[in-house]
């Protein structure tokens, strides 16, 4: 998982930056830019938006640090922020198109699964993010905050705005949506 | 396919991977061929979703920069005296939602000029 856990070292920079200190924020930005920029664009499927979105949020994550407590760890919290500025700007930049898988660089294995299995998610990865890209935003965002960044119900409810059902509905629909969208790679008829 | 096959088919997009689906349905899919290649299928997508949070896409040159940038147009507009209080809060937010449009608008046009 992507979440920036703030390792012991960290927790200085972190607590200058709480106290106002820009360079140690600085510090904390460069971190956590390309995880903030992951999640942007996983939600968005645009790399333009995904771009603005995570200036913007670095930029209310810096307003809003006085106020983080260190009761969850920053990088999650910085997700909540990634997340409601995504769905704020969303609104304002209409729809969007996906990008081209050419321009996608390629996966490396994900750890502690099989390497057969870790084979076939990657060679799917192509596929899986043109597909995610089709989905609705609505249907996309709870399926990327459920299934990749395994978020509760709960949580995705609450900062989508949305009730537990709808995100469970959401969810279901999305799956569907990328089984038939996946067909031939998730192994079709067989 | 039975009508057994069209409950699971409902059932299975949101079943975990080691999901069961009550003791009927189970008994069910341990027979029935389709219906474990439908459970096959979601558990092989949720794998792959699953593996893309191990997975970072590289930030865009610029963005720290961009960030520094913004929170100094923010800095040098929103100087409100502390007794504005409500009314200071809204104007400092609304100059530095300027200062930020104005930062992105920069970075967009050296993005586009890269
Ligand atoms: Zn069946």
């Amino acid at each position: 998982m992507a979440t920036g856990e703030v390792r012991p070292d960290r927790e200085d920079v972190l607590s200058r930056a709480r106290h106002g200190d820009r360079s140690a924020f600085a510090e904390l930005v460069r971190e956590h830019q390309s995880e903030v920029y992951t999640l942007a664009l996983r939600l968005t499927g645009d790399r333009e938006l995904a771009a603005d979105i995570a200036q913007e949020s670095f930029v209310r994550a810096w307003r809003a640090l006085p106020s983080f407590r260190g009761d969850a760890r920053f990088g999650t919290w910085l997700h909540r922020i990634v997340v409601n500025t995504a769905w704020s700007l969303r609104r304002r930049a209409g729809r969007h198109h996906a990008d081209s898988i050419d321009d996608l660089p390629a996966a490396p294995p994900a750890p502690g699964i099989s390497p057969e299995r870790a084979a076939e998610s990657a060679a799917m990865r192509p596929r899986l993010l043109e597909a995610l890209g089709m989905l609705t935003p609505e249907h996309r965002a709870v399926v990327v905050l459920k299934d990749v960044y395994d978020w509760t119900h709960r949580d995705i409810a609450e900062h989508l705005g949305i009730s537990v059902t709808a995100a469970k509905v959401r969810l279901h629909r999305g799956r569907r949506r990328l089984r038939e969208l996946l067909w031939s790679e998730l192994g079709g008829e067989g | 396919m039975s009508a057994l096959c069209l409950v699971v088919a409902q059932r299975v997009p949101l079943t975990g991977p080691d999901g069961s689906f009550g003791a009927t349905l189970d008994a069910h899919v341990a027979e029935c061929l389709a219906c474990q290649a439908e459970a096959a299928r979601y558990r092989k997508l949720v794998r792959a979703l699953a593996a893309l949070a191990d997975d970072l896409e590289p930030a865009p040159a610029g963005l720290a920069t961009a960030v520094d940038a913004a929170l100094d147009a923010a800095d040098g507009r929103r100087r409100p005296p502390v007794t504005l209080g409500r009314v200071a809060a809204a104007t400092g937010a609304v100059a530095a939602t300027a200062a930020g449009v104005l930062a992105v608008a920069l970075w967009r046009r050296a993005r586009h000029a890269a």
